[in-house]
């Protein structure tokens, strides 16, 4: 029995968007949401090189019989409309008829399906267009397409494709979308065989929010409300979530992700004086109101949807929010979380350094404080002082180390030691254990480079009589105790050019000044004046922020004024 | 071997040959490793033997009268991979060291310290991480079989009996064992029968051997007679490789487990519980499939526990509940294996801390790994977790780490002989001999400052290296300013170098007072090591602890990456299972595309469920999902089915046409037969027995009389039989459901045909195949077209 049929032309003419298919993600896409509206449970996905060889979508929803199978991938035939009134009716993302066409014609396509009610399940394949028979195959319920060499034979389709770690971001987008859309359906996906995201069956959407962002679930708020013919609901971030991307804005018109800009701009609108202007709120919020009153057929991706009534809609989600973020005290210690630039996923964390994430947000900090301005020193750890654009935090520690290991690196280059060292007179001794003097004599040529004249004395003692001119009048047997204490967990050394950026980055970590030192006003301003002009500066070598900011607008924000 | 050395009558004139002979007479059978120096080395047969296996040079060094001997050595430095692959290669190695310090006159004094062999192997870098290392002992007295089984490094300890009888020979007790095991090393008593299938060896001083422990042993509790013996022997053993009296060892277990549920070694080996079938693999076995364990300790645990499932319903649930809570609170999993996932294998280390191979860095790495169970302790206890570690050891543990932290430095070396690990302020001695040589050091700085001002030397210096020691440096340039008292000790190119008699006297004030704190640092180590092993117990019990919430948390995780749901367990003899998948084939098959089946068995209706079908139609892997479905509830873990209601089982039976005991030197037909009337003769109502084309081995006819008699003794009345899945390619027992209605149900696996091949379904159906795909199956693996046709009409020629 087959329930796919063809569209009369009249409602072709009516809803027709011709080809769909641009990239992997889209194909990712536009199968998944068969499978949702097909009532699955599971969606496995898989990938490789950014789909662009190969991508399957397999689900446990109700398939497809023979007929239905070869209905399936002909344009215009589909089991969600037959007349163009049922859209006013319309519960399932697709309506068209016209995915597994397009993309049928623009690779091997294969499917398998299986209906719960049937024994058997059946498999047809399409090459590049051209439609194979349909043969029995054994397989659970549900559907399996899979889709190779994706516009193999579209050289020009093909070229417009990015890198395999771009589109690879661009399928996460869409899967995560999905996952958020249908909380209480599994998604595995799998990309060049390595697992990048699973969430089980079953969840809430703050639990699949969660697991998702790895947020914890206190900052975020629930909504939840009704008014006629619509619901509202959701989650939105406190304002510690809110970063300057519009990052984590989904939004869900009956499970289907849409952008609608003048939406956005309400909820940001209605968070106000608790976010800083330039930033973006993070919500997830899904309306669930009549298909008659809304517009799905205006975009080729149907990715937009038109209101009936938006004015309305637009003042229900105010109140919606409004209502969530009233109900907590949201007058929080001010966290800002570190930009939330990073992917959940290791793989493309790795790829930005973080110091380049960290320049791009800090850049409205280009402003070194006038060198009269008084410093503050708080714990002994940070400092505090007033730049043009607000309230600047300085880590200490972390600070000191970056100059002095851009300090350290520059003066290794160049060899220029002679100025810039002391002699000791007396020598001094350090002893240390037998481990820590083998690994002090591998690194003495290194040592020897940055200005440091140190020598066996006895069988595990070193003497030491000569340091950079930095080290007047520090205690260098802490130094070295320390510095040794590194090397040790370092194991053996692979080369000396490694050796030498590790040595330099613990000495830099070693005789920076520490988190509880004090300093004195003049040590405090030539900190920040130093910091000012080196490079690098928003990371220490670790990587770990040495600044941050609080705008004029952040405090307004945090005092409510605004 | 011909080059084969008498030791009674050989002579060598040097000295350290003499005592070399000396040390190798008494361990004739061991490769012998004679430190000199830096160096172990080996000698005669011994080097040949050694540079053959470990690929290093083979010398010949002139001992004076004695000709040339052949010799061989390895840095002691790197000595414990030499002496894995030795060991792994099937040596014993007697490691003799120097127990004087040399004095330049006399013979140093050596000694073995300890003999190293398969099972006494301590080298973790070469010991599986996951698995037990033991070392089996098995005697045979009066048709009575002893084991006992020890793990060194985890001081696990099993022994008990078991009377031989018609269908259990000793050489099937010892293959139980050893698959169950997987031991090192076995050793018999001289009483057993040869084997040939494994590497054993027989301990000849059993008499000696079982006398001593016997006492001690006897005083723990009530033994019986041939474990006592079988025990102590294998203690004396070890005590004799390990060079000690105290071995410490856990409380013995008993080596074969009642109250469990029981599989024996062809089950396990049919289930491919540790490795496949075929190529032996770990690779895809149903224990590397579920383990996701995050230490050592857990990975060893979760593989005890698949040999020990409970039938106790209680302890079952208790572990259910635990690993529901678990996937319920994916926060508190998650932060409890981020911790878990940095604990190193702790439990071997107290091991080698017991047995006085520890250093000082392994002390500060169990403070490390003791800190990560409190750390546990206080998530546990934050998300109100149900399985919380006691408070006894904890508090231990704490008192332990204080103890550490509080006696060594953050990073002490790895050589516990050579000092500057013991903080300061813990030992006024130490102390003492630290400041003694820390103020002749301070001397000498200072000396390079006054002899540059009393001799106007500015570029005077004094430096130090191995050879002279400390010395003072003055150029060529300057050698006219040096005064009278510098006494000359060697002259270079452009400079030359003095001492004089104070900066020697404060040198060897330095030389002493090292060598001495050295010394002291030693016992003061000792002294810690000692204290630790006090609370060996309590760790231990920690340790233990921490395994198990591995393994529970395992069991969520799984859980909830795979959609396992809770079992049900009863104790009604019903078995039933809604959508059950195997969890290997499932996790191999990509894309979602395993397919699930029901099942439902019970004591009597149907109690035999026939299941016919081709080749390759799924019938092995439906009734192995079954078992394993069945194992899995009673270890406590989810399972791979939408609902599973399991009756507790006591033993499982797979039985499988092709498995094969070719070493064993029986025929495949002959193993079938023997492993067949083992089940029928033990299977009980609560088993669940499982038979893959029984009757394979051997002629068409013979195979169906055989296959129908024992499916009708599986059924018959007065066995109250066993709940059975019977899978046979024979569709003449199809006639059996008519014979048994009710008790014998007809199945088959679901074929499709397109264009005369056959499409397999993977779904179980009622009622029996049709008829045979085999030609089909023949076609589809591509036997050549002509054979097909004429396979054909031979078939038609032989249906009619
Ligand atoms: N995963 C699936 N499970 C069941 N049916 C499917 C699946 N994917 C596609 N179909 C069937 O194929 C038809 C065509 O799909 P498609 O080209 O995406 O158009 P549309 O989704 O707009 O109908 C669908 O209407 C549906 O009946
Ligand atoms: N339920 C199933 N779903 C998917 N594939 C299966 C299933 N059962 C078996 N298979 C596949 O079929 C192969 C043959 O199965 P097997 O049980 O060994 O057949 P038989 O015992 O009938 O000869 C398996 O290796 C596996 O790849
Ligand atoms: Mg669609």
């Amino acid at each position: 029995m087959s329930i796919i049929r063809p569209l009369s032309s009249t409602v072709i003419a009516a809803i027709a968007a011709g080809e769909v298919v641009e990239r992997p993600a889209i194909v990712v896409k536009e199968l998944i949401e068969n499978s949702l509206d097909a009532g699955a449970t599971k969606i496995a996905i898989s990938a490789s090189l950014g789909g662009s060889a190969d991508i399957t979508v397999s689900d446990d929803g109700f398939g497809m019989d023979d007929e239905d199978l070869k209905l399936s991938i002909t344009r215009h035939t589909t089991s969600k409309i037959f007349a163009i009134d049922d859209l006013n009716t319309l519960q399932s993302f697709g309506f068209r008829g016209e995915a597994l066409a397009s993309i049928a014609s623009v690779s091997i396509m294969t499917i398998q399906s299986k209906m719960s009610s049937a024994e058997i399940g059946y498999q047809i394949s399409v090459r590049h267009g051209h439609i194979g028979e349909v043969i029995p195959v054994g397989m659970p319920n549900g559907t399996t397409i899979t889709v190779e060499h994706l516009f193999a034979e579209q050289p020009a389709r093909r070229k417009f494709l990015k890198s395999s770690a771009i589109e690879l971001r661009r399928i996460i987008e869409v899967v995560q979308a999905a996952a958020l859309s249908h909380p209480e359906v599994s998604f595995a996906f799998t990309h060049n065989q390595k697992m990048i995201l699973f969430v089980p069956k079953k969840q809430t959407l703050l639990e699949r929010a969660v697991h998702l962002f790895k947020q914890s679930p206190q900052t975020l708020l629930h909504v939840d409300a009704h008014f006629q013919n619509l619901r509202i609901f959701g989650l939105v971030g406190t304002p510690q979530l809110a970063h300057q991307l519009k990052q984590k804005q989904y939004l869900f018109v009956n499970h289907r992700p849409v952008h609608h800009n003048a939406l956005t701009a309400v909820v940001k609108k209605t968070f106000g004086a608790l976010l800083d202007p330039r930033t973006q709120p993070v919500f997830i919020l899904h309306l669930e109101l009549l298909p008659s009153v809304i517009d799905v057929n205006i975009h080729p991706r149907k990715e937009l949807v038109r209101f009936v009534d938006e004015a309305r809609i637009l003042e229900n989600i105010a109140q919606a929010v409004d209502q969530a973020l009233k109900q907590q005290d949201l007058s929080f210690h001010y966290t800002p979380s570190p930009p939330e630039l990073a992917m959940l996923h290791d793989d493309n964390k790795a790829s930005v350094p973080m110091s380049n994430l960290l320049k791009s947000v800090t850049d409205a900090w280009q402003v070194t404080p006038p060198a009269q301005t008084e410093v503050m020193q708080i714990d002994n750890t940070y400092l505090l002082t007033a730049t043009p654009p607000g309230l600047m935090i300085i880590d200490q520690h972390a600070a000191h180390e970056r100059i002095l290991y851009q300090q350290f690196l520059t003066t290794f280059r160049t060899q220029q030691l002679q100025q810039a060292t002391s002699v000791l007179d007396p020598a001094m001794v350090i002893e240390c254990s037998a481990i820590e003097a083998q690994l002090l004599r591998e690194h003495l040529p290194t040592l020897a480079k940055i200005g440091f004249e140190v020598e066996p004395f006895g069988e595990h003692s070193f003497k030491i009589s000569q340091v950079p001119l930095l080290y007047v009048g520090h205690n260098l047997q802490q130094l070295f105790a320390e510095l040794l204490e590194d090397f040790a967990g370092d194991g053996h050394p692979v080369s000396l050019d490694s050796v030498s950026q590790r040595t330099i980055a613990y000495l830099a970590c070693r005789s920076a000044v520490k988190a509880g030192d004090y300093l004195s006003q003049h040590q405090r301003q030539a900190l920040i004046t130093q910091l000012a002009t080196t490079e690098q500066r928003f990371t220490c070598p670790h990587g770990r922020p040495t600044t941050m900011i609080f705008t004029i607008s952040d405090l307004e924000k945090m005092f409510r004024r605004r | 071997m011909s080059s084969e050395l008498d030791f009674e009558n050989v002579e060598f004139s040097t000295p350290m040959m003499q005592q070399y002979l000396q040390v190798k007479k008494q361990y004739q059978d061991c490769i012998v490793w004679f430190r000199l120096g830096d160096f172990y080395e080996m000698f005669l047969d011994d080097a040949v033997t050694g540079s053959r296996i470990l690929g290093i040079t083979l010398t010949s060094r002139a001992r004076g009268k004695d000709g040339r001997i052949p010799m061989c050595g390895v840095p002691y430095h790197a000595a414990d991979q030499y002496l894995s692959k030795l060991v792994k290669a099937g040596h014993k190695v007697a490691i003799c060291e120097q127990v004087t310090e040399p004095d330049g006159k006399n013979l140093v004094e050596r000694e073995v310290i300890r003999v190293i062999t398969p099972g006494t192997l301590l080298d973790e870098k070469s010991l599986e991480r996951k698995q037990n290392n033991y070392v089996l002992c098995v005697s045979l007295k009066n048709q009575i079989v002893g084991a006992a089984a020890v793990d060194l490094l985890t001081r696990e300890f099993l022994a008990g009996e078991v009377r031989l009888d018609a269908d259990k020979t000793f050489f099937q007790v010892l293959s139980e064992l050893h698959a169950c095991l997987q031991p090192a090393e076995i050793l018999l008593s001289p009483s057993c029968p040869a084997v040939d299938a494994f590497k054993t060896s027989t301990l000849k001083e059993w008499k000696l051997y079982i006398q001593f422990p016997s006492k001690k042993l006897a005083q723990t509790g009530e033994i019986a007679p041939t474990t006592l013996e079988t025990a102590a022997a294998l203690i004396s053993y070890l005590q004799y490789t390990q060079k000690t009296d105290t071995l410490r060892l856990q409380s013995i277990q008993p080596i074969w487990q009642e109250n469990y549920l029981k599989m024996n070694r062809s089950t396990i080996q049919n289930l491919e519980l540790f490795a496949t079938l075929h190529e032996g693999h770990r690779h895809h076995s149903f224990l590397q499939t579920i383990d996701h364990t995050l230490t050592a300790m857990g990975g060893r645990l979760l593989r005890q526990w698949i040999l020990k499932p409970l039938t106790d319903q209680e302890a079952i649930e208790e572990r259910l509940d635990s690993v529901a809570f678990f996937v319920q609170k994916r926060t508190a999993r998650e932060e409890l294996r981020s911790i878990l996932k940095e604990v190193i294998d702790v439990e071997r280390l107290l091991g080698r801390l017991n047995l006085g191979i520890s250093n000082p860095r392994d002390l500060k790495n169990l403070a490390h790994a003791l800190d990560a169970m409190l750390h546990i302790t206080y998530v546990s206890k934050r998300s109100q977790s149900p399985f919380l570690f006691d408070g006894h050891s904890i508090s231990i543990a704490q008192q332990i780490i204080d103890l550490i932290n509080r006696t060594l430095s953050e990073l002490p070396p790895i050589d516990p002989h050579k000092g500057g690990f013991i903080l300061e302020g813990i030992d006024q001695e130490l102390d003492t001999w630290r400041h003694t040589a820390s103020k002749s050091r301070t001397w000498i700085v200072e000396l390079e400052t006054t002899e540059r001002k009393k001799t106007g030397i500015t570029s005077l210096k004094i430096k130090f290296n191995q050879v002279f020691g400390f010395y003072i440096e003055v150029s060529n340039a300057n050698l006219t300013h040096v005064p009278s008292y510098f006494v000359r000790k060697q002259t270079l190119v452009n400079a030359e170098r003095f001492s004089t008699p104070e900066l020697k006297k404060h040198e060897e004030i330095i030389l002493a007072a090292n060598a001495e704190s050295e010394k002291r640092e030693y016992d003061l180590f000792q002294k810690l090591v000692a204290h630790v092993l006090e609370t060996l117990h309590p760790l231990q019990s920690l340790i233990k602890q921490a395994a198990e919430l591995d393994c529970l948390l395992n069991f969520a995780h799984l859980a909830e990456y795979a959609h396992y749901s809770r079992p049900t367990l009863t104790a009604s003899g019903e078995l039933n299972i809604k959508n059950g998948r195997h969890p290997v084939i499932e996790h191999i098959t990509k894309d979602q595309q395993f397919v699930p089946n029901d099942v439902t068995l019970s004591t009597k209706n149907p109690q035999l469920l026939l299941i016919t079908g081709p080749n390759m139609a799924g019938k092995s892997v439906f009734m192995r999902q079954v078992a394993l479905i069945t194992l899995m509830a009673h270890l406590g873990s989810f399972v791979p089915a939408d609902v599973a209601q399991i009756t507790i089982t006591d033993q499982i039976f797979v039985r499988s046409g092709a498995a094969d005991m070719i070493t064993a030197g029986l025929s495949t037909f002959m193993v079938e037969m023997v492993e067949t009337a083992h089940i029928l003769r033990h299977a009980t109502v609560k088993s669940l027995v499982i038979m893959d084309e029984i009757g394979r081995g051997t002629s068409t006819y013979d195979g169906i009389s055989i296959a129908w008699a024992i499916a009708e003794e599986l059924v018959k009345e007065r066995k109250f039989g066993p709940k059975t899945l019977f899978a046979t390619h024979y569709h003449e027992l199809q006639a059996l459901a008519d014979k048994w209605p009710g008790k014998i149900a007809n199945f088959h696996m679901a074929i499709a045909e397109h264009q005369g091949k056959p499409v397999f379904l993977y779904k179980l159906r009622e009622g029996g195949a049709s008829h045979s795909f085999g030609l089909a199956v023949a076609q589809l693996a591509g036997i050549p077209e002509p054979v097909i046709e004429r396979a054909k009409t031979l078939l038609k020629k032989l249906e009619k």
